[in-house]
């Protein structure tokens, strides 16, 4: 065989390294500064307010205010950076973190909760800026919505050189549900005829049956040579070599334990039999065709199943 | 000894085509063979002999009961789902022609779109030779009749240049006949060949439109010795020709091991039959029911019953020769695709009317016609002959 793989167990040992990527990136250490496009300002006050339907009118009356002059709803610390410029060769730590999650597969998110503390007052005229970095980044938990990650970025806020406020933002970064999730692949049917085709498997070898009669090689197997109607068969084991028969795509109806789409393959091996099988995850179906050269890896299917697919030949 | 014209369809019944019956598939079965009893104008007393597929679940002694049949001295099941539809009349006329039977009704009835649907797919399969043979393709999900089907179109449209649109063009042609059919689920919803493309995928590359429907409903035939026939109210319509076909190195849907997948040698087998017997040729017949529930069999069945060469349907379609008015109309009823699927057998009952010349969409001086049954089983065909 020219290629044993695993490609589930390769996903996880790669997911496995880009999470230790992402701690090393942990601590109080922030990127760079951004600078919220506008100072702080009234007609955005009067929005909030409005939309808050918040009357104080330190916010918004000069007259009423005790302090001689208006400040900014304390709230609205966030809204001064929102769109803020950023450098984008110049990531926060917990933007690094970020991308090491969406790449180990924790794709979806949703915002767990966001703490303020507020130093001081803002004033009309002032203008925010922010820096960020990342707190902590949890063991994966199983959550309603998947397994996912809990990660804590943190907003420093600063008018100048002074820090004005803090935010601790903690969100969820979980993998999505994928067609699969909804059971497990179908199992074959296994009896006398063809358990030593399924042992091999199990092996990580692709099993060919041969008549201990006449030699001849035959895919799928039987209990006795149509030939020769010998019934001593034994096997060889397939070199993993082949070329692409035919091809499907399946799109619909969805089926326990395959993602969709899903490429299966007849695969013409070297030896001179065909065989069904599928292709390897991680390989493109628009490069499938028929003629195509292939080799043979073993993978796990949803629910756990160790079976053979092929991928383009390298 | 041959079976030509021995035997002759005298009756067909069937219930409404639907999605959604509301009654029983027993009720269906009843309801279908007394239809067809009563189109014969013979009496429930009058059969004794019943045919039907394995996959029926409406077993002939239930059906026969509650049709208030009498003593049945014939009854028999064909397996290997769609491909049984001819052999149920095959059986029938070989029962009458030896006398085994009388009138024999073959049927087939289910709640397949609110009952149990085909399209869902495999489940586990039990380690007996056919399980074992089903695993080989489940395993790796390879699970519906569609994903089968797309494994030897893919190889076909590969050999011999077919496209995707050729395949449109036959469901084009059988929702054009549907769209005039009162019968057809589709009846008054033609479609053009950009919606066909535009279709979702199923299995590439089949699209939805490449598909056949699923249908509640039951179909029944009543067969009796053609002697007879001519005594009832009904024109025969003359068994010509009746057989089935197995080829070497036959599974059932996925026989993907053989030299070449690109034809369909057990229709083949069926064909050499049926004009060996009927005596007739290609150039004899007037319009074919040409089996129907994936699109792309309906080329290599073109193929394989000699109306053009291998791997040049594509040009038979293209000029328009299977609609209404070519040179060989097929499933002037809809097919399975516009009308409805009934796992064949409504098929048959088109040809009948065509015999009779009583078709929605008649096909002028019509004294032959082929039908096919399922592809990519075991299958079987006829060949029917007005009795002028």
């Amino acid at each position: 065989m020219t290629a044993v793989g695993d490609v589930a167990v390769d996903a996880a040992v790669t997911a496995a390294a880009l999470i230790e990527e992402a701690r090393s990136f942990l601590g109080p250490t922030p990127g760079p500064a951004r600078v919220g496009r506008d100072p702080v300002n009234l007609p955005m006050v009067h929005h909030w307010c409005q939309a808050l339907d918040d009357r104080n009118p330190a916010y918004v009356d000069p007259d009423a205010s005790t302090r001689g002059h208006l400040i900014a709803p304390p709230g609205m610390l966030q809204t001064w950076i929102m769109d803020a410029p950023r450098d984008p060769s110049a990531p926060s730590p917990n933007e690094e973190v970020m991308r090491r999650l969406d790449a180990a597969g924790y794709t979806s998110v949703v915002a767990v909760n966001y703490d303020h503390d507020y130093l001081r007052e803002l004033s009309l005229g002032e203008r925010v800026s922010v820096r960020t970095y990342a707190e902590d980044l949890s063991e994966e938990k199983q959550t309603a919505l998947g397994p996912g990650r809990f990660t804590t970025t943190v907003y420093e806020y600063l008018v100048g050189d002074e820090v004005v406020g803090i935010g601790r933002m903690r969100i969820l970064k979980f993998r999505p549900p994928r067609a699969s999730d909804v059971g497990e692949r179908v199992r074959p049917a296994v009896g006398r005829d063809n358990a030593f085709f399924w042992d091999g498997v199990k092996e990580g070898e692709l099993r060919i049956q041969q008549c201990g009669g006449c030699g001849m090689l035959r895919h799928p197997p039987a209990p006795l040579c149509a030939r020769c109607a010998s019934t001593d068969q034994g096997y060889v084991v397939a070199s993993g070599r082949g070329v692409v028969y035919s091809h499907v795509t399946h799109h619909y109806p969805p089926l326990a334990g395959v993602e969709m789409p899903h490429t299966a393959l007849l695969v013409e091996l070297e030896e001179g039999v065909r065989v069904i099988s599928e292709l390897a995850s991680g390989a493109d179906p628009a490069q499938v065709r028929i003629g195509l050269p292939v080799e043979l890896v073993f993978q796990k299917v949803p629910g756990g199943q160790l079976l053979p697919a092929f991928r383009p030949a390298s | 000894m041959t079976l030509a014209r021995k035997a002759a369809i005298v009756g067909i019944g069937a219930t409404e085509f639907s999605k959604d019956s509301g009654r029983s598939e027993l009720q269906l079965a009843a309801e279908c063979v007394l239809a067809a009893v009563a189109d014969a104008g013979l009496q429930p007393s009058d059969v004794d002999g019943l045919t039907t597929f394995t996959m029926e679940t409406n077993s002939e002694i239930n059906v026969a009961r509650v049709a208030g049949l009498g003593d049945l001295t014939f009854f028999s099941k064909i397996g290997y789902g769609g491909g049984a539809a001819c052999a149920t009349v095959q059986q029938a006329a070989m029962a009458v022609a030896t006398g085994v039977a009388d009138v024999v009704v073959c049927y087939r009835a289910f709640n397949e779109r609110s009952g149990y649907r085909f399209g869902s797919g495999l489940s586990r399969s039990e380690p007996t030779s056919e399980g074992i043979a089903m695993s080989w393709v489940s395993t790796f999900g390879l699970m519906t009749p569609a994903a089968w089907v797309a494994m030897f179109a893919r190889r076909y449209m590969h050999e011999y240049g077919a496209t995707s649109e050729d395949f449109g063009r036959v469901s084009v042609a059988d929702r054009k006949h549907a769209a005039t059919n009162p019968k057809a689920w589709f009846y008054g919803k033609p479609i053009t060949l950009e919606e066909h493309q535009a279709s979702r995928w199923i299995v590439e590359p089949l699209h939805l439109l490449d598909c056949c429907q699923e249908t509640d409903g039951g179909q029944a035939i009543v067969v009796t010795t053609t002697e007879r026939a001519r005594d009832l109210s009904q024109a025969p319509a003359v068994v010509a020709g009746a057989a089935q076909g197995a080829a070497k190195g036959q599974e059932s849907m996925v026989s993907y091991y053989r030299d070449d997948i690109a034809g369909l040698p057990e229709m083949g087998l069926v064909a050499d039959q049926l004009w060996a017997q009927s005596g007739l040729g290609p150039e004899d017949i007037q319009t074919a029911v040409i089996y129907d529930h994936f699109t792309p069999f309906v080329l290599q069945q073109l193929e394989e019953f000699g109306f053009c060469k291998r791997g040049e349907a594509r040009d038979f379609i293209a000029g328009g020769a299977i609609e209404l008015g070519g040179r060989l109309p097929v499933n002037t009823h809809g097919g399975q695709l516009g009308e409805a699927y009934l796992h064949g057998m409504n098929g048959i009952a088109e040809a009948v009317r065509q015999i009779r010349r009583t078709a929605v969409n008649q096909v002028p001086e019509v004294d032959n016609v082929l039908v096919t049954a399922g592809t990519g089983v075991p299958t079987s065909g006829l060949v029917l002959s007005a009795d002028r």
